[in-house]
């Protein structure tokens, strides 16, 4: 079978590529990696108006072919056909900015010279009318020789007229290759680029920056940090507050589901594994994704707006303080979602060492993972009441669960920098995108995405985990008259009896050192995994098996005990894909084992300090 | 504003100033840039930023309370983010002739 023609996007960082591969391939998406580099590939199936079928591959943004990242080489030797893994493709769509012309039409210069077959997207041209810039396409295509299609990818307008360009373009057999131009100078493509951009703008009447204004305010040296701080401290609230509808509904349909299981199987082993083990822990777990997709919603909004650059710049003072660039903030604050995709997002950051820096901390974020533990915790410790303005006791608690993951990373950078990752910091240089209103559908599009994953997750590492635990909780049966509770005598009581002889000075009891080692698979494990053992511990009492986790972990822990497993976790090493993306990342096991072990002693430290601070206070 | 104003007027009389003492608001034009002071890879990342000699330059943010020495400024029709190192590199030069009318406009814009 011949693999169908090959189209790749193409263009800088910020010119509305993402936006437009979206809209053209929709929910068609591929996810995968370049073989040997860590570089996603992002690849979509489409069809051209005549019906035939091409392969739209969506190339990392770059400002031109001399590389300065993995992910910027990547897209150098895709289309001079040198990518391992990837053909040569056969027609490029160069995404331009329409109101940074000048910028961006040196790149254009510079892939041109290559000589496959192209077409220009000029993209966003409603947002250069908003700067009141009007420009002619048709001028642009006779001076660069190719295409141009003036396009606004958010609002799908001019895709019809790109398709049809392209059509023309590709299949027919051989690629029609047009005879390479001489390579010109960068000094010398700045300037025709230059002279080529006010040859394509008709009229320029200046008009109000919407930008600018938003910048006057969102960068402001004062106002700029405070807004910067109500947004997070309304994302966790948000957490919170807007969850509560959906978790309830989910938590209804899970007891339901466990009802009709229990009513349709026969007492015994089968029954014990469908309703404590698959319904039971894998519900619990599932019960998160309101909120895990609140705080991806948030996440999204801010980089789609272009807000995530403002807030690196706000923060880059900090970040420097801590010998880090501001661009660390941005993997940082990805890590808040996940530390996988944070780390994968350092590539970003050229300096080694401040990529390491970032790399090693990122696990210190509180990844979205967490927060079914703190959820539960919370909901059973913290009571529900207000502190005064609208402000939540629980929410409180858990923005200074967020703050303390935060100040311990700061601080372990600071160290970071000055023992194994010694250097002098490379800073802070970055463009800052225009701020746009982002596209439903795209922001629908992501929030999927992660749907999919967590409940891939929850489908495969934490269904197995959960039913190896329960496996390993309900045998062996202790014999009859024996005072021992099932859960002692099983296996998984004993191994935790042995882990517990560390883990108790602080604060820990058997059932939290039980659920820290299959929360090495993945972090909400711990929540499954206590549900599931304080269900085999009911056995058939019913009237313990009706009540919550949060009350049966009231029934069972106190307040220091807690507290100590809050603090755990805000340090604890990490899953076991985050320590996979390390090894992968940093190219070894060096660093992945440094970071458990650090993190590792970080938890031990601040989970003992505070069970032991709670319990002199008398908690 | 008068004393913005006062301040923009006795800087627009110094020849050579480096970008971040450029006052807010006010464009100014790359007279060159010490890139020996750069690595290689921020040196090419400001020339594809447009960042070069002859370039207009405007400073529009500085980092506030949290922010540092960082400096938010136009360059064309981009906005770059950069530190103090960056921009201490970066040597101005503003008065007659060096804004164009599109620094004039700013000017306006900046003082109503």
């Amino acid at each position: 079978m011949t693999a169908n023609p090959l189209i790749a996007l193409v263009g800088n960082p910020n010119a509305g590529k993402s936006a437009l591969f979206n809209a053209l391939t929709g929910a068609r998406q591929k996810l995968g990696n370049y073989p040997g580099v860590t570089v996603e590939r992002k690849s979509g199936r489409l069809s051209l108006p005549d019906g035939r079928p091409v392969e739209l591959v969506d190339l990392p943004g770059t400002y031109s072919l001399t590389p300065t990242s993995p992910d910027e080489q990547v897209t150098r030797d895709v289309v001079i056909g040198r990518q391992q893994g990837e053909r040569l493709p056969d027609a490029l769509v160069l995404v331009v900015d329409a109101s940074n012309l000048e910028n961006h039409l040196r790149f254009v210069l510079e892939v041109l010279d290559l000589g496959l077959p192209t077409v220009v997207a000029l993209n966003m041209v409603d947002l250069a009318a908003r700067d009141g810039l009007e420009l002619s396409p048709e001028s642009l295509s006779a001076a660069l020789g190719v295409p141009v299609v003036s396009t606004v990818a958010v609002r799908k307008r001019g895709l019809d007229h790109l398709l049809s360009v392209l059509e023309t373009m590709v299949g027919g057999g051989a690629v029609p290759l047009r005879a390479p131009a001489p390579a010109m100078s960068f000094a010398e493509r700045r300037a025709k680029a230059q002279e080529l951009a006010r040859a394509a703008i008709v009229s320029e009447t200046p008009s109000r920056r919407l930008t600018q204004a938003v910048d006057r305010v969102a960068l402001h040296p004062i106002l700029g940090p405070l807004l910067l701080l109500a947004l997070l401290f309304l994302m966790f609230q948000g957490v919170y507050a807007w969850s509560e509808t959906p978790i309830a509904m989910i938590e209804g349909w899970a007891e339901a589901l466990g009802n009709m299981a229990t009513t349709m199987t026969p007492p015994g082993y089968f029954r014990s594994f469908l309703v404590d083990g698959v319904i039971n822990g894998v519900g619990s777990v599932i019960v998160f994704l309101p909120q895990i997709l609140i705080l991806f919603f948030f996440i999204l909004m801010l980089e789609a707006t272009g807000y995530m650059t403002r807030a690196a710049f706000l923060m880059d003072g900090l970040m420097a303080k801590v010998g880090l660039s501001g661009r660390a903030f941005i993997p940082l604050l990805s890590s808040f979602a996940c530390a996988v995709p944070g780390i994968m997002a350092t590539r970003s950051i050229s300096d080694p060492k401040d990529r390491l820096t970032t790399i090693l901390i990122a696990p210190l974020m509180t990844c979205s993972a967490r927060l079914p533990v703190y959820a539960v915790i919370i909901g059973a410790f913290i009571p529900a009441r207000s502190v005064g303005f609208g402000i939540g006791l629980q929410g409180l608690v858990l923005f200074g669960l967020y703050v303390g993951g935060i100040v311990g990373a700061m601080l372990a950078a600071l160290v970071l920098r000055r023992t194994v990752a010694k250097g002098r910091s490379a800073g802070l240089l970055m463009e800052m995108p225009k701020y746009q209103w982002p596209r439903w559908q795209d922001i629908v599009l992501g929030l999927w995405q992660r749907a999919v994953i967590f409940l891939k997750r929850a489908g495969t590492i934490i269904f197995v985990s959960t039913i190896i635990l329960w496996a390993l909780l309900s045998f062996p049966k202790p014999p009859q008259g024996s005072d021992l509770s099932p859960v002692d005598y099983s296996i998984a009581g004993r191994i935790a009896g042995g882990l517990n002889i560390i883990m108790e000075p602080v604060g820990f009891n058997r059932d939290i050192s039980l659920a820290l080692i299959p929360a090495m698979a993945a972090r909400e494990v711990a929540v499954s995994a206590l549900a599931t053992t304080y269900s085999i511990d009911a056995g058939d009492d019913e009237e313990a098996l009706e009540r919550s986790l949060g009350d049966r972990l009231k029934d069972n822990w106190s307040l220091p005990t807690a507290l100590a497993f809050l603090a755990w976790f805000v340090f604890a090493p990490q899953c076991i894909s985050t320590i996979a993306v390390t090894r992968r990342e940093t190219n070894g096991w060096k660093w992945p084992l440094f970071m458990i072990g650090y993190l590792f002693v970080l938890a031990y430290v601040a989970a003992g300090l505070t069970y032991w601070t709670a319990s002199a206070l008398g908690l | 504003m008068s004393h913005n104003d006062n301040r923009s007027q006795r800087l627009t009389e110094i020849l050579d100033l480096h970008l971040h003492q450029l006052p807010l608001g006010q464009p100014a034009f790359i007279d060159h840039v010490d890139w020996d002071r750069l690595s290689p890879g921020e040196a090419q990342r400001l020339r594809e930023f447009g960042i070069d000699e002859g370039a207009t330059v405007e400073a529009l943010h500085r980092g506030g309370l949290l922010g540092g020495g960082a400096l938010a400024c136009r360059v064309g029709r981009m906005t770059v983010a950069m530190r103090h190192d960056h921009a201490d590199a970066i040597h101005v030069r503003t008065g007659p002739g060096s804004s164009h009318d599109r620094g004039h406009h700013q000017g306006i814009a900046t003082a109503s």
